[in-house]
């Protein structure tokens, strides 16, 4: 590992070399009461602005400094700079690390340490309130892509000494920083140590988004994620209250969190900010939209194919009259129905803004209307369609896995009738009990079963004198493999 | 193979999934007469019998509480032993054959769909493969939800049906003498493998075991109860008739739009079977990891079973021969005593045998 020379030039050459063919390189040359040096920085990630008011006038406005680069190092870094954020580091590998991240480095001739100091100045969005998680009632501001605005973010809600952020990085090319946090005496050590043993052993060359990460967090093949992701700070603050760690990812706004279990996929904060009957009836119409955007498709098609006697007779006939205009057959339809829902809606979310609502005008004005008035589909199976996908949208965590799962239910409704659908069913619990996020099953505390547990948030929303116990850390939940402290 | 343990509550729960899956598929032809209700009283006979039938297994827990009967069975009885673990492994094959044969038979002759039966029937035997892969614990928590399904949908059936029970249906016990009682009893103990189950799979299950089996015995013996008197209080003499009484009970069930509820019963039916068949695949794994010389995770006994049960419905559900073997009575009868009672009782024999030789050989100087 390089080391930083004490001789000025011999640095100059490094990390010019390090840094040839590469604009935003800046370099400026001073004189130090007779003593050569030099100030590096990165062009766009610092603020000049810092640097002239914090660095330079200080250096150029000091009185004469005594000794050799070694002592005029340690004059400036007592006497002359008041940076906040000021080290000295001796590995070149580190001063690389730390100019790409928006630090300026001093050299002085003479002297075999580098002094760096934080001066970042990139443009940065401020605290907005998540479009992919908005709640009625909860804070407006959500988890920006700077990780230390996100740290302060969550320090502010939690002012606790127990709240830790310990330092990690990830991508041996970009080395993004992250922060793993977590509440010390509440979350499991097995399960915070696990977190850093894999965050450091996943061998990614960039990692530019929190979900590069998530798969190296999980384990086995699970149909739904033991990884959770939030972009809200109060969401994230009330996880890490019940012993969850929490990733912290340079460049994204969105936070990892583990252990994720399967219910918190029909849990959010404007639960808990409702009185308890209301939000005990949110989350049951959650658990009815999820049954109803996984299966109904599948029912349709095999109960209308296979098993049309299961309808009662007025249902019957009104589909059957439906049926008998269209030119093809109810699997066909719904599934053609299916994808082009599918294709609108990744076309309004990738089409630029401005197009987006002519897409969504013609893909629901083509579909809905020209589609059936033409003959081409049917009025039910449009029905069951969009009934599917606004049912989606009530549990939005679960949409990929339910895209998914609803073809897989369709096709196995179409080849099998009713039963392929049920041994579908057998297949998913199978897959959703035989999985655990971090030691905890999935399915907890559901299967394995905690009665106290389970209507404490899950099948009821509890009020806030039986919430506010410190009972339910979720190393806890039975069947669970990590032990609390 | 990851020792992991399940609760008595699972355990015993599972196998009460695994009866009701059994029960639903009862008929007037496998309970030896027409008055269904002297089946009330069989079962609740061959509960009580049950505890007698499961003392060896108990004995044999007790004394060898970390270890299943295939394993004990080899620790204690040397090369001669490994026969236990193949013995039981062909238990479970037949037994699970079966089940699985006669829901092939029913989705053949009372449903029969216009897709292949046989890919139902492969796809459910899939899915319980995949079960078994996945572990115990898979499995025990995936019965604890289809019971609850189980409950549901029966309580379904069962809420909505209960308006047709007519009292003029039911006829008097011992009608016709007490000879469809002791075929029923036979029958009922024939078709239960949980003796097997538990010799196998006691060292895994922790808690309160002997509470757990007195509460299976009885809460099955209730829901048995229920199902045949609601039976042949709704369908009368029809009941006596059909190859699938319960299919037939629950397809006339309607309430305002709700009607033919036979889904509700194929659906509970299937859920239930995936289960059964997932615990003994397991226990088949358990068979072949002892056969190893190596302790492994013995997943080709998993599929080997899995195969096996599959070929073998699928051959019973064509070959009436196959059929007359496979789903008698006193020949599934025997195999559940052997493996309920005989082989356990053989294997506790040697065990408290080989103890004793080592006590004798510790004393001698």
């Amino acid at each position: 590992m390089e080391r930083v020379s004490a001789k000025l030039e011999e640095n100059k050459t490094y990390l010019q070399g390090q840094f040839q063919k590469s604009m935003d390189f800046m370099l400026r040359e001073l004189e130090l009461s007779g003593t050569g040096a030099a100030l590096f920085a990165l062009d766009g990630l610092v603020s000049k602005q810092t640097i002239t008011l914090s660095i330079l006038n200080p250096l150029m406005g000091a009185p004469v400094m005594p000794g050799d680069g070694e002592m005029k190092l340690k004059f400036i870094e007592k006497n002359v700079l008041g940076s906040v954020e000021q080290k000295r580091e001796t590995q070149m590998e580190q001063v690389l690390l730390l100019l790409m991240s928006g630090f300026a480095v001093l050299c002085i001739d003479g002297c075999g340490e580098a002094l760096v100091f934080g001066v970042q100045g990139f443009e940065s969005r401020g605290p907005e309130e998540p479009q992919n998680e908005v709640m009625q009632r909860g804070a407006k501001d959500g988890f920006t892509e700077s990780y230390q605005t996100n740290m302060a973010m969550i320090r502010r809600r939690m002012k606790t000494t127990s709240l830790k952020f310990e330092k990690a990085q990830a991508g041996n090319q970009s080395h993004t920083p992250l922060a793993i946090c977590y509440l010390e005496g509440i979350a499991s050590p097995q399960v915070v140590e696990k977190v850093k043993k894999r965050l450091k052993e996943c061998d990614l060359q960039t990692a530019l988004g929190a979900g590069y990460l998530a798969g190296f967090l999980e384990r086995g093949g699970s149909v739904f994620t033991g990884v959770g992701m939030s972009e809200r700070p109060d969401v994230v603050c009330g996880k890490i209250e019940e012993g969850r760690v929490a990733v912290l990812v340079e460049g994204t706004p969105s936070v990892l969190l583990v252990p994720f279990l399967f219910v918190e996929n029909f849990q959010t904060l404007d639960d808990y900010l409702t009185r308890p009957f209301y939000g005990t009836f949110i989350r049951w119409l959650k658990y009815l939209a999820f049954f109803l955007s996984a299966f109904l498709p599948g029912l349709y098609v095999a109960i209308t194919t296979h098993h049309p006697e299961l309808l009662p007779e007025s249902l019957l006939l009104k589909i059957a009259e439906a049926e008998a205009q269209t030119p093809f057959p109810v699997m066909a339809e719904t599934l053609l129905l299916y994808f082009l829902y599918e294709v609108l809606r990744e076309a309004g979310l990738r089409a630029p803004r401005s197009l987006s609502a002519t897409v969504s005008i013609v893909g629901g004005l083509v579909v809905g209307d020209t589609a059936v008035s033409a003959g081409l589909v049917s009025a039910p199976s449009l029905l069951v369609v969009a009934l599917t996908a606004i049912a989606g949208y009530a549990v939005p965590r679960l949409y990929e896995p339910l895209a998914l799962l609803r073809l897989a239910f369709l096709l196995a409704g179409n080849f099998l009738g009713v039963w392929g659908v049920m041994l579908g069913l057998a297949l998913l619990l199978l897959n959703l009990c035989g999985s655990e996020s971090f030691g905890v099953p999935l399915l907890s505390p559901v299967a394995p079963y905690s009665g106290s547990l389970a209507f404490r948030d899950v099948f009821a929303r509890a009020g806030w004198q039986k919430l506010s116990r410190r009972d339910a850390k979720v190393q806890d939940m039975p069947g669970s493999r990590e032990t609390g402290q | 193979m990851a020792e992991r343990k399940i609760s008595a509550a699972q355990f015993f729960i599972s196998m009460f999934v695994s009866r009701v899956v059994v029960t639903i598929a009862l008929n007037a032809q496998y309970t030896g007469g027409e008055n269904m209700l002297d089946s009330m009283v069989s079962y609740v006979l061959a509960m009580a019998l049950g505890f007698i039938i499961a003392l060896p297994v108990w004995g044999l827990h007790r004394r060898r509480p970390g270890l299943d009967i295939s394993r004990a069975a080899v620790l204690d009885m040397g090369f001669a032993g490994k026969a236990v673990p193949l013995l039981y492994f062909a238990y479970f094959v037949v037994i699970n054959g079966a089940s699985l044969a006669l829901f092939q038979l029913f989705l053949m002759d009372t449903i029969n769909p216009a897709f292949s039966a046989a890919l139902v029937t492969a796809v459910l035997a899939g899915a319980a493969l995949y079960g078994a892969l996945k572990g115990i614990e898979t499995i025990a928590r995936c019965a604890t939800c289809v019971f609850v399904v189980l409950l549901l949908g029966c309580g379904l059936v069962f809420g909505i049906v209960a308006w047709r029970f007519s009292p003029e249906n039911l006829e008097p016990l011992f009608y016709n003498g007490f000879s469809q009682t002791y075929t029923g009893v036979l029958l009922f103990i024939a078709r239960t493998s949980i003796f097997a189950d538990m010799a196998m799979l006691l060292p895994m299950v922790k808690g309160k075991k002997g509470l757990g089996f007195a509460c299976w015995a009885g809460g099955t013996a209730v829901f048995v109860c229920l199902l045949l008197f609601l039976v042949v209080g709704c369908l009368g003499r029809y009941a006596y008739t059909q190859n699938f009484p319960v299919y037939a009970l629950a397809s006339i069930t309607q309430v305002r739009s709700m009607q033919r509820l036979d889904a509700v019963f194929t659906g509970v039916w299937m859920m239930g079977l995936v289960v059964k068949l997932a615990f003994d695949m397991y226990c088949c794994r358990l068979c072949a990891a002892a056969l190893q010389k190596e302790p492994g995770e013995a997943k080709s006994g998993a599929w080997l079973s899995a195969a096996l049960m599959l070929g073998l419905a699928l051959w019973a559900a064509m070959s009436p021969l196959a059929q007359r073997f496979l789903l008698d009575t006193r020949i599934l009868f025997l195999c559940t005593a052997a493996a309920g009672f005989a082989i356990p009782l053989l294997v506790l024999a040697a065990d408290l045998l080989s103890r004793r030789g080592e006590k004798q050989t510790k004393k001698a100087p």
